[in-house]
């Protein structure tokens, strides 16, 4: 059932908080010992929450669609007296004195923290690296990965055992496993959700996100997510908007560009294009004047994202990775010690290119409301080390995100959506990008592809 | 301009100036891992940036 569906019900008193919260403990319990989404479950902390929600909903103060609804939370969002281990064995302990601003925002709209769920290590990858708490199966066919880093988030949405999770995306780390696990999940415009209180990977380059089912339940999210908050430096001092409002049932008087570059075409395979092919095709139905267009030069982009991340992944991780290197998964420890040998030229750079596409991007917006691409460029890879097979070879499984990092260097909003699924049974999806600012555009040209068609309503059955 | 390729004897020296112990076998595993995040940034020095100065524009500002 989607957020907005269980809110629906809890505001007309169908259900109440604490029987959709036993509902979601009751499933997580059956489903758990499978995928392994979570860091730490909070049964006893949701009941709470839930009886606490109940008493304010009977007493009259309902405060909106999340009300009683739980939330999983990716293990890198502060909780006030609960462990924030960011997937880490250094950080297992870490016991946080205060909410992330986010966490603290969705409380106020009445939901509640479900429990912590896993990731890949600091959040550094797009595939499953964990040394201490082993990676989460994909619900969607166990022996193929989630994808990641919000690894955990997208396990537990797409199996039921939450309705809505929170993610952070420095590369596509929202969107890649919502696209593997069949859901809808958003990479803000940066600075609209603040990061105070998120354990960083890449301060320029990190946002926060919801993974859902639905654009709508989406939108729900970010009515309540977004607001300036001074206490992150990166943070937008934008006008609030209703996002709700932004949901439309047509994409009608829309310039749509679809994608032609050879970087993602060249590496996607034909079941994915196949499935895109379709959903260009509904969206046109929709009304949006679609039209083929290139970025350019993307494999540039993918290059300046990747040297940002190692430089502020390595600043980040400076003084622990030199204490404690043995604690870090191999791969992780790798990717971070790598950044000690980068040439200084090499970040300034990266950040010329990123002034590069700045331009890029703000003519292609001059021309197209939203651009459209393959989420990611095959589905879920395989859970036993191999990468992602291609009609002519094979790619590294780091690169599930190749297809999303070259969104983030320039704060875009982009929304993954399910858009079919492959012989094996595993989702395949496309994203709608947007100019900064207009997620509401971005969310709702989402929603009007689900209104007409029904993957985003596909479950696994587990 | 493409970065000149880093050989094995100049990776051990800037190991031991990051504070590496040069005889750490650890060092087998990351030195190829080190050629491969030089050689994924040549494109970078390969990239039309005249005039440009680094940076992006600064949260809040719309596209």
């Amino acid at each position: 059932m989607t957020v907005a569906e269980l809110g629906k019900r809890i505001k007309a008193k169908d259900v109440s908080p604490v029987e959709v919260a036993e509902a979601f403990i009751e499933r997580t319990a059956a489903t758990e010992p499978q995928l392994n989404a979570w860091i730490t479950q909070l049964p006893d902390q949701s009941r709470a929450a839930a009886k606490q929600a109940e008493a304010e909903i009977t007493a009259g103060n309902y405060k909106g669609p999340l009300h009683g609804i739980p939330v999983g939370l990716k293990d890198l969002f502060w909780t006030k007296g609960v462990r924030t281990t960011s997937g880490s064995a250094i950080t297992k302990d870490f016991v946080p004195s205060e909410d992330a601003t986010v966490v603290a925002k969705l409380q106020d709209a009445g939901a509640y923290a479900f429990g912590k769920t896993n990731m890949v290590e600091y959040a550094y990858g797009g595939s499953e690296h964990n040394a201490i708490y082993g990676a989460p199966k994909n619900p969607w066919g166990l022996d193929h990965i989630t994808g990641g880093s919000s690894s955990g988030s997208g396990a537990a949405v797409a199996a039921g055992q939450v309705p809505i999770a929170l993610g952070s995306d420095t590369a596509g780390s929202v969107r890649a496993p919502a696209a593997l696990c069949g859901l809808t999940g958003l990479k803000p415009t940066y600075g609209l959700v603040s990061r105070y209180g998120v354990s960083p990977l890449s301060w320029s380059l990190d946002h926060v996100g919801p993974l859902a089912h639905t654009a709508e339940d989406v939108a729900i999210a970010m009515n309540a997510m977004v607001g300036y908050d001074a206490k992150d430096p990166g943070s937008a001092n934008h006008a609030p908007e209703d996002y709700l409002a932004g949901l439309r049932g047509d994409l009608s008087g829309l310039r749509i560009g679809v994608l032609q570059d050879d970087f993602i075409w060249d590496v996607t395979v034909p079941e994915v294009k196949a499935a895109f092919d379709d959903a260009v095709a509904q969206i046109s139905a929709l009304g949006a004047a679609t039209e083929a267009v290139s970025i350019g030069n993307l494999e540039r982009l993918a290059a300046a994202q990747f040297t940002i991340t190692t430089a502020e992944a390595n600043t980040y991780h400076h003084e622990m990775i030199q204490r404690a290197p043995e604690l870090y998964h191999p791969v992780i420890r790798r990717r971070i010690e790598a950044g000690f040998f980068m040439p200084a030229a090499a970040y300034v750079q990266a950040q010329r290119v990123r002034a590069l596409f700045e331009e890029r991007y703000a003519n292609l917006f001059e021309t197209f409301d939203l651009l459209v691409a393959p989420t990611t460029p095959s589905p879920a890879p395989a859970a036993n080390g191999q990468g992602i097979r291609l009609p002519n070879g094979e790619m590294p499984s780091r690169e599930t995100v190749r297809l999303t990092r070259v969104f983030n260097p320039n704060g875009l909003p982009a929304i993954t959506m399910p858009t079919g699924f492959s012989e094996q049974g595993l989702p395949m999806a496309a994203q709608f990008v947007g100019k900064r600012f207009s997620d509401a555009l971005v969310i709702g040209a989402a929603h009007a592809y689900q209104q007409a068609t029904d993957w985003h309503t596909r479950r696994p059955s587990l | 301009m493409p970065q000149p390729e880093l050989d094995k004897e100049t990776f051990l020296i800037l190991a031991r100036q990051a504070g590496f112990d040069p005889a750490d076998p650890h060092l087998d595993d990351l030195f190829p891992d080190v050629q491969l995040m030089l050689g994924r940034m040549d494109i970078l020095f390969d990239s039309p940036t005249d005039g440009l100065e680094p940076g992006y524009r600064a949260p809040g500002s719309e596209v």
